[in-house]
Parts: C-alpha cells; structure tokens; sequence
C-alpha cells in the first residue's frame, strides 16, 4: 500500500460521532416522543375536547309546542315557528381584511381601524333591523372572543326575509344566522289570561294551564351536531349527531270560548258600571259534571303581552311614578312587579272572599238533609238578633215578619238563617262545611289555589263559637275561594253530588292520540236529591219574587242567590249572584261578583250611579243578561214554547187556516167576512213564538196578486196532498 | 484491496465503487412516500377552500406539484449518489463564493424575492432560498479544511515577547485554526442576519458546531462558542419587542388565541385529538381551515391528528433510524472529508426534524423550520434528496467492512 491514503476518521473522532448519533438520534427524539405521550395521551381528553367545541355546532331543533283548545276546538294558544337572529363576532373578524403597514404595530392598528369601520357599519343598520337598541348591538359587536350572541329573539318572518337579505348585500353568511324557534300566539288576546297564562322567553309555561301542564305542552326540543369548518361552514363529516325531538301535547279545554266571551263582557261592563275597585270574576260551571266552562277575573291582560299593564287606571299611575323624578327606578319597579302579579293573579282561585248571603243556600241544604228544619216550619225575623249578646242586624231594618223556609231563603233573611244555623247546629255546621269540600283545595289543574279561611274546630265548636255559628250561617266572618263556592253550589243544585271542578277534558299527543282525559268525578255525595230539589226550587222562586228578582229573564227559568257581603274594610262590599238555568234541571251555573261598588260618599249604600250597592240590584241583573245570552247561545228555547216558523194560509178557507194555526200552538184571529184568508199579519215565513197569534183578513176571494209561480205551487201542493190523502 | 481487482469483479459497473447504503436509500424513499400521503391528505382541505387564491380549488394542487419534485428529487438522489464527491473538494471555495454571491442578491429588487416580512428567496431559475445552498457551502467548506486538519502546521511565534509568547499559546489553544471558520461563519450570519432569517442562522450554526465537534476541535470553544451563542440568543430574546412576544405566546398561546397564539393553539388541538390511535387517515378534522397551511410547517400536527400516538412515533422511528443510520455511515466513511460531510448533512437534517416537531408541539417557540420530505416545498425537498445522494455517494466509496 504504497499509495497515500486520504485521513479516515479516527477514534477520538468516533467517539464525537457516537456522542453526536446519541444527541440527533435518540435523545432528541425521546424528548419529543415523550412530548407527544404529554400531548396525545395525558392531555388528550382536555385538548379532543376544545378541538371538538370549535368543530361542532349544536342546534336546537325546537319542538313545537301543543296547542290549547277550548271545547269547540278554537284554539286559545298556538306556536307558531319564529327566528332567531344569531351573531358571531368572532367570525366577523375573519371578514375584516388585514391591517397593512411596516411595523406589526401599525399593521396591529390599521386591523383595528378597519373592524372598528365595520362595526360602525354594522351597528345602526342592524339596530334599524331588528328594532332594538343600538349600543346593545354595538356591545355584542365588540365580543369578539364569542361566536353566539343572539341579537334579537323570536322575531317574525317579515324581519328575517330583512336579516337574509342584508347577510346576502353585507356578505355576512356565517356571522349573522338565523335559527329557527317557535313563538307563542294567544289568538283571543286577554280571553281566559288567567286560566290560560303565557310562557317566558324561553317558552316555558310561567302561569296558568302553560305552567301547570308545561310538561305536556312543551315536547321535547330536538339537537342537531353538525361538524363545520372554521370559515363556519357545515362540513360533511360523520361525527355528527341527530337526536330525535318531540312535538308538545294539545290541551282539550272544557272552557267554551263563547260563554267566556259573555262571561268577560258581563264581568267588565258590571266593573265599570258600578266602579268595583277591585274587580271582580266570574265562573260559569257545569253542575253535574264540574266542567268549567268559563273563568273570567278582572283585571285582566293580553296574553301576547302579558309584562303590559292592561287596566288602564293603574297603567296611567304607573306612568305618573316613571315621570315623577321624586320616584327612584327601584319604587317605580316595585310598583309595575305588584301591579303585574295582581293582573296576572286570578281572583276566582288565587285569592278567597267573604261569600255573604250566596252561602244560604249550602247552609238550608244541610238543615234540610239533616231534618233540622222542614219547609213547613216557620221563621220571624224582627229586623235584629241577639246572639251571644251582639245584635244581629237583618238587611231589612224592619223585619220580615213572619216567613216560611221559602220566604226566608227569598229575602235572604240573616235572622232566620241564624235560627235555622242554630237549628242545625255547630257540630252538624261544621260536618257540612267539611262535607261541601271548603276545607280542601277544589283540585282544579290551576296552579296557586288559595285556600279557606274558617274559625278553628275547636273555636267553632265551644259554647263562645255562637256568634261564629250565627255569622256562618249567613255567610259572613269566613272566607272561601270562588271555585270552592261553584262546586258546593253545583253539589246544591245538582242532586247533591260535589264534583270535582276541571278544566281540562283531555290531552292529545302531537299524532292526536288521546294521551288522558278527565272524566267527570265526584268528590262525594253531600245531600240528598230531595234536599237538591227542594232548595234549587227555592232558588228558583229567589229569582222569580225575590231578592235576585233582578236576574230574572221572561221566558227562562233561572235559580239563583244573591249576596254582598260586608269586608273588614270600610265600606268594601262584595257584591255577588250565584245563578244557574235552566232551574228544573241546570245545565250550567253562574258565579259572578264585583268587588267593593265605590259608594257615591263614604258610608252611603248607593254608588255615584244612584245603584243600590247589593248582590241584586248589581250582580243579579248582569248575571241575568249573562244566563239569557248563554242559554240562547247554548240554544235553549224561550219558556212557551218554541219558534214556529209562520206558515202561507193565504187563499185558504178560515176553518182550514185555524186548524193549520193552532196545530203549531198559534192563535188565529179572525178580521172581516169571508170564504178564503186574503192576507196575513205577520207576513209568512216569520218566526214566531208558540202561543202568538196571527190576524188573517177574510175576503171572498183569494188576492189577485197570486203570481204564476205560486199558483203552480199550490195546485202541485193540493195534488200532493191528494195523493197522500188518497194513498 | 487494489482497485483493478473489484473492477473485474463488477465490470458492468460504471462508478468505481460498490454499492451504495441500501438502508438509507429505503428509509429516505419510504419518507418521502409517507410524506407525500400525508401531504396530500394535510393539504386536500386548504387547496379545496382555496382562500388565498392560489390553487382554484384543486383538491391535488399541492400534492401534484410535491410529487413531481418528489419524483424529480429521487432521480437527482440516485444521480448524485453515482458522483464521485471527491470532486467536490476542489469546488469548495467556488460552491462557497456562489452560495455568499446569491445570499447577497436576495436583496437586490427584481431578483430577490420580498415575502413575510423577508428576503429570502431569489426568483431565479425557480424560486428557492440560497441559505440552503449556503448552509450547503458551509458544510463542504468546513468539511474539506477540516478533512486537512492533520497536514495543517502549527504557526510559530518568537517567544522573546509577551505577545509572541500569547499568540504561541493561542496557537497552542487551537485559536488560530478557528479562525478561518468563525469567519465563514461570521459572512454567513451576517448574510442571513440582512435577510433576516433567524431559523437558518440556528441551523447554520447548529452544523457549523457540529462538523467542528466531529472533527476534533478542543471541547473548551464549544464552551465558549455555547456561551457566546447563549448569550446573544437571550439578549435577542428578551432586549427585542418581536421576540419576546413570541416568546410570551410560546408560554401561553392560549393569551391571544386568535391571533398570535392561534397556529400554536390550534396545533396542540389536532395533537391532542390524535390520541393513541388517531382519527384515522385522512379523517384529521383540524385541517378544516383551523390550523393555518396544515400543509406547511405544520404538517406533522396532522399526522399526530390522524395517525395518533403511535402512527407519530412510528414516523419519528424513521426519521430516527435514518439519523442514526447517516451517523453510522460517516462513522464508515472512507475519509474524514466524506465522514465530515455525512455529519453536516445529517446533523441539518436531525435538527431540521427536531426543531420542526418541538415547534408543533410547542416545545420551541413557532420559527418557520419545516419537516424535511413532509412539508410542502419543492426545491427544498429537491435540495434534501440531492443531499441525501450525497451522503449515498459517500456511502459508496465505504471500504468493505
């Protein structure tokens, strides 16, 4: 090897290398494989799960939810679909283009600069849009770390076509969505508010049937996991997910938006008429089954706005506190929160009243099915009773004199009811209240049912319980909720049974399938059918000739019982009628009152109206009015008889017209002489009640004035005639 | 072993020398082909969104383009590992004064090319950064000198004076043999400094300290060497603005997720949604335009994301076994020029690969190194498969072991 070789390395420069393989070949890469076990492993879930936040979008498929029908199917509350309007600041930043300068700073402000453009841009426009307030859109702008501010709730598709419109000129797709929603629509406006209450922003039920059945109503909202990419756009891959929502469950009312209809006009006219500070209500009930067939309470608001204040008076106070700079924010807001929960409490079940006089009529059934008096069996009332020595006035300062159960139910005499409690006594008194069902909650699917209000058993019972007992049995000193008073009165009229008052007949899932209904039930059998009947034709003869002769209507028969009873308070009186129709067999029954007349001065018993501030001269004539347009809109027929519709006996022989009159129960008189009727009063054709009569001129002959038409008519009528006559 | 012998032995051979590492050949060509699936499966998303308008929507415009240069850059390896790279020790100064000459144009308008803040590219024949020829040149340079080292005659001075006796102990100190590299090294920062190009500076001193480590130099200058570096390396750290934000979102990217922190952030997530097993080729869900140019610097963050744990570890296990088996290779190499060389390039790329994946998982704070044969670029993927043919070359002329 005599050539000279090149240098081969050597062995310290060996050892280098192996030093050198060691770093770049191994160490480096444990380190890094050591790094991605970190990565992959220890933080995999933490990392997978910020990755998946950031890829995923969830929607809300809303479920639609049920709709509230009242007994006819007219529907008391639908949803109806709606958008929401969806912002992404975050990907509003993509959009701004790039800032440009030399420095990063500059570049960093110029970027700034540009968004800033942008959203000075966007700000008012949308506010414009979407009719809200321009800093709040501004605000939600400026989020820039966000990628979900919902600018504006539930708006109508008239502002969504704006929003899909100024997206496509703005070049806005992916920072400004629209995602479907569902809003609520009361189509009566303010009919049944209390019964039906209104659901919250986000359509949960918050009041009435909406929150009592809110479970049923509201279905299941679906989900929908899309995957998107980061410019937001929906990505087709398969980690997406799909969970099935469900459509909410449809309410069958018993209400009948109708007689709610008369109910409310009843109620409201009465309250303005005679100026009830406090409103009033009105339950109209069906006695034999407990179906409610209208709530009214007033005040009252629109469903579709239900934060308004609806009655004018306290909305005007209310705008005097918000001009008033002596008036804090905080007052002022006070002040609309207890005129909201007032307006959206219902008098008929949130609150308990003094029944008064329109009590009488449980108290008479209770002695009558306990034999403590007969109808036989005579009261004196002298104007004033002692009891426990308190004098007991009667309303009649001059006494009744000497009455029968009947007159004394008539005149509503407080003596002769305090001899008949009496008569009955507190144990028995007491046994019957239980039994009439005041003690519990009537159970109707209304959420915040108050509660009575009576003197403790053993208070009630012991000897100082006389006076109590002597109150009670007129109805006074206690308290109960309208409701309880509708089903113990319906249990009166009813042949005793107390039925369980509902609202609901029925729910129906979304493909219409009866999910539940509630059949009539009865809570228990309070008085007998001859103790019912008795009292209901006493309370037939109250309206007939008594103190609720007022509510009378000429051709119906109506029952009923009046009351006013007298509050704590100075001068608050409520004024009430408890009517039902038809008396013999009572189809429905009327509860309705004002609450606290304003008497024309302190102290005085009449309004400024010059009314009589009493159950019968306020509450019997509009409930009245109110049984007469129910029962003709429920199409009973006036008393004597039904409409006949006027027949054509004109041309006829007298004798034969008479017949053909009196036949449908109608009175034929006769004016003139003559061989055949030439003309008629009333014309053919009108309706007429059974038992008129009808004036029919004779003549010799029948009129000229018989056209072609009608002769042929004739003749083919005689032919028929002939024929069957024949056959 | 006389050379006429193994010419009769293989006469249908055209080089003069045996076969090249087969090992190496086949972990670079088994890289370059995962490589390019993952590009294609990284890059798909990018190129069909098209935001900035480069690609009109081609789902393969990147992997096509790659391709070819994959294809291209395979034929150059084989091309040059049949070179005889003795050659090369006569062209060192010229490959040097070219590579100095073309670091120079980038600043020059119309031929250099001005992108992200930077002039690092020239425009001509094809775009390409001359600091990879320089990083090149450096090696050749230094491994050719060095290669010498042991025919290099230690200067004397006259020890009658204080100074004369200090530059004898310099000399002695191995401090005059340096300083022809430290000035090479001195050109070459400069040159990139004026760009600038920070992550080729490191990588440029990272070679520069390795060749000198391989080829013997005293321990005590890479001392001093170390501290110097570590020094100016804080000192840019923490006394510039630029750096130490950076350094600031290399801490705690999640500060400005949407800007400055976003690359890092959303990295770590397809990272981390790998798992041990990973979504499944091609199902990576980050590439979906959250992290920025998946198929750039980033590219391996998609490979954790699909491949997961062990699929990213299975390629780091090549990426190790052909570092290891390129050491091995200069440890055989039939001089100490080829042995030098091997390391320059071997150790260029071992960081390259190194740095690149501590950046994606954030190890590093975020410099633009990208991962040799995976990330997209055409002339440097050329340039590293006619570096590898290089190091066959050498292999080549290995003496039978």
């Amino acid at each position: 090897m005599a050539l000279p070789r090149p240098p081969r390395p050597d062995p310290p420069m060996m050892g280098r290398v192996l030093v050198l393989t060691l770093v770049f070949g191994v160490l480096t890469f444990a380190l890094l494989s050591a790094r991605l076990w970190q990565l992959q492993m220890v933080r995999h879930g933490e990392l997978e799960g910020k990755a998946i936040d950031q890829q995923t979008r969830e929607v809300t498929a809303t479920a639609r939810r049920g709709t509230i029908f009242d007994r006819n199917g007219e529907e008391l509350a639908v949803s109806a679909s709606a958008q929401n309007v969806v912002l992404s600041p975050r990907d509003l930043l993509a959009l701004v283009p790039q800032g440009e300068g030399a420095t990063p700073q500059a570049r960093q402000a110029d970027r700034r600069r540009k968004l800033e453009e942008t959203w000075d841009r966007l700000a008012p426009a949308l506010a414009d849009l979407l009719d809200t307030d321009e800093a709040s859109i501004r605000r939600r702008l400026e989020k820039t770390n966000s990628a979900w501010e919902v600018l504006a709730r539930k708006v109508e598709e008239g502002t969504a076509d704006g929003v899909r419109t100024f997206v496509e000129e703005n070049g806005l797709s992916g920072c400004l969505t629209l995602t479907a929603d569902t809003r609520r629509y009361y189509p009566q406006g303010s009919l049944a508010c209390h019964a039906i209450g209104f659901v919250n922003g986000e359509d949960r039920g918050a009041y009435g049937l909406e929150a009592a059945f809110d479970g049923d109503l509201a279905g299941e909202n679906g989900k929908v996991l899309t995957a998107k990419n980061a410019a937001g756009t929906e990505m087709p891959q398969p980690y997406t997910g799909y969970a099935d929502g469900l459509d909410g469950c449809d309410l069958h009312l018993t209400l009948d938006a109708g007689i709610q209809r008369f109910a409310e006009k009843a109620l409201e006219e009465g309250v303005q008429k005679y100026d009830a500070l406090h409103g009033g209500f009105c339950i109209v009930i069906e006695p034999k089954t407990g179906a409610l067939l209208a709530l009214a309470s007033y005040p009252g608001y629109d469903l579709n706005h239900p934060l308004d204040i609806a009655d004018r008076g306290t909305a005007d106070r209310l705008d005097r506190l918000a001009r008033d700079p002596s008036v804090d924010e905080d007052s002022y807001g006070r002040a609309k929160a207890q005129a909201q929960f007032v307006q959206w409490s219902s008098k008929y079940l949130n609150t308990a009243y003094e029944p008064g006089s329109t009590f009488k009529p449980i108290v008479m059934s209770a002695a009558l099915e306990e034999g403590a008096v007969t109808p036989e069996d005579r009261f004196h009332c002298a104007g004033v009773v002692n009891v426990g020595g308190w004098p007991i006035r009667c309303s009649k300062r001059t006494g009744h004199g000497t009455q029968t159960l009947q007159e004394a139910l008539m005149n509503s005499c407080n003596p002769a009811h305090i001899a008949i409690g009496q008569r009955l006594g507190a144990e028995k008194f007491y046994a019957y209240w239980k039994a009439f069902g005041f003690p519990d909650k009537t159970g109707v699917e209304l959420p915040g049912e108050s509660g009575s209000r009576f003197w403790p058993a053993e208070d009630f019972l012991s000897p100082n319980g006389l006076t109590s007992l002597a109150t009670a049995s007129f109805g006074q000193r206690f308290l109960v909720t309208p409701m309880q008073m509708a089903a113990a009165l319906s249990a009166v009229v009813n042949g005793g049974h107390l039925m369980e008052p509902y609202l609901v007949a029925s729910v129906t899932g979304p493909d219409g399938t009866v999910l539940r209904s509630h059949p009539p039930k009865e809570v228990r059998r309070v008085i007998s059918q001859g103790t019912s009947d008795t009292v209901r034709g006493f309370m037939e003869q109250v309206v007939a000739a008594g103190t609720g002769k007022n509510a009378a209507v000429a051709g119906y028969r109506i029952g009923g019982k009046t009351g006013s009873s007298q509050t704590g308070e100075t001068d608050h009186t409520i004024v009430s009628f408890a009517g039902f129709a038809p008396a013999d067999d009572p189809a429905f029954l009327v509860l309705l009152a004002y609450d606290w007349p304003r008497p024309a001065a302190p102290g005085s018993t009449l309004t400024a109206g010059g009314v009589t501030i009493s159950g019968g001269f306020m509450a019997a004539p509009m409930a009245g009015e109110l049984i007469a347009n129910i029962l003709d809109y429920l199409g009973y027929e006036k008393e004597g008889g039904a409409q006949v519709s006027l027949p054509d006996v004109v041309g006829e022989p007298p004798a034969q017209a008479r017949a053909e009159l009196a036949e449908l129960g109608l009175e034929a008189r006769l004016l003139g002489e003559g061989t055949v009727v030439t003309e008629q009063v009333p014309a053919p054709g009108t309706a007429m009640p059974a038992g008129g009569s009808v004036a029919l001129t004779l003549g010799d002959q029948a009129p000229d004035q018989l056209d072609a038409d009608r002769a042929a008519f004739l003749s083919l009528k005689r032919f028929v005639d002939e024929r069957e006559v024949s056959s | 072993m006389p050379k006429a012998m193994r010419l009769k032995e293989k006469p249908k051979k055209t080089s003069a020398w045996g076969q090249m590492d087969m090992p190496f050949f086949l972990l670079v060509v088994v890289l370059v082909v995962v490589g390019l699936i993952m590009l294609l499966s990284a890059s798909y998303p990018t190129a069909i969104y098209d935001i900035k308008n480069i690609t009109g929507g081609d789902a393969f415009y990147y992997f096509k383009r790659q391709a070819v240069f994959a294809a291209g850059g395979i034929a150059v390896m084989i091309f040059v590992s049949r070179l005889n790279y003795q050659g090369l020790r006569d062209m060192t100064w010229i490959v040097l004064a070219l590579a100095f000459l073309c670091m120079a144009l980038v600043r020059v308008p119309g031929i250099g090319h001005y992108a992200n803040g930077a002039y690092r590219w020239l425009n001509y024949p094809v775009q390409w950064q001359p600091s990879e020829l320089g990083k090149f040149a450096l090696i050749l340079f230094f491994a050719a000198r060095l290669s010498k080292r042991d025919e290099r005659r230690p200067l004397e001075f006259g020890r009658r004076t204080i100074f004369g006796r200090f530059l004898n102990l310099l000399e002695r100190a191995g401090f005059f043999e340096l300083v022809p590299y430290i000035l090479i090294i001195v050109i070459m920062v400069g040159l990139l400094a004026i760009e600038p190009h920070m992550s080729a500076t490191i990588q440029m001193l990272v070679i520069a300290a390795t060749i000198l480590f391989a080829a013997g130099i005293k321990l005590g200058w890479f001392v001093t060497g170390g501290a110097l570096a570590g020094a100016g390396l804080t000192y840019i750290m923490f006394a510039t603005d630029y750096m130490t934000s950076r350094l600031q979102m290399w801490r705690d990217p999640w500060s400005d997720p949407l800007d400055k922190g976003l690359q890092a952030i959303q990295s770590l997530m397809a990272i981390g949604s790998g798992g041990l097993t990973g979504l499944g080729l091609g199902q990576s869900r980050q590439k979906f335009l959250y992290l920025p140019e998946p198929q750039n610097d980033f590219v391996f963050s998609i490979v954790c994301e699909e491949l997961g744990f062990i699929g990213a570890v299975l390629v780091l296990i090549l990426f190790a076994l052909l570092i290891i088996r390129g050491y091995w290779l200069a440890l055989h190499a039939r001089d100490k020029f080829g042995s030098l060389i091997i390391v320059g390039i071997t150790t260029l790329f071992a960081f390259q690969v190194f740095a690149n994946v501590a950046v994606v998982t954030n190890l590093f704070p975020v410099t633009g190194i990208s991962l040799p044969f995976f990330s997209y670029g055409g002339t440097a993927l050329l340039i590293q498969l006619a570096e590898m043919g290089l190091v066959l070359a050498i292999s080549r002329q290995n003496p039978a072991s």
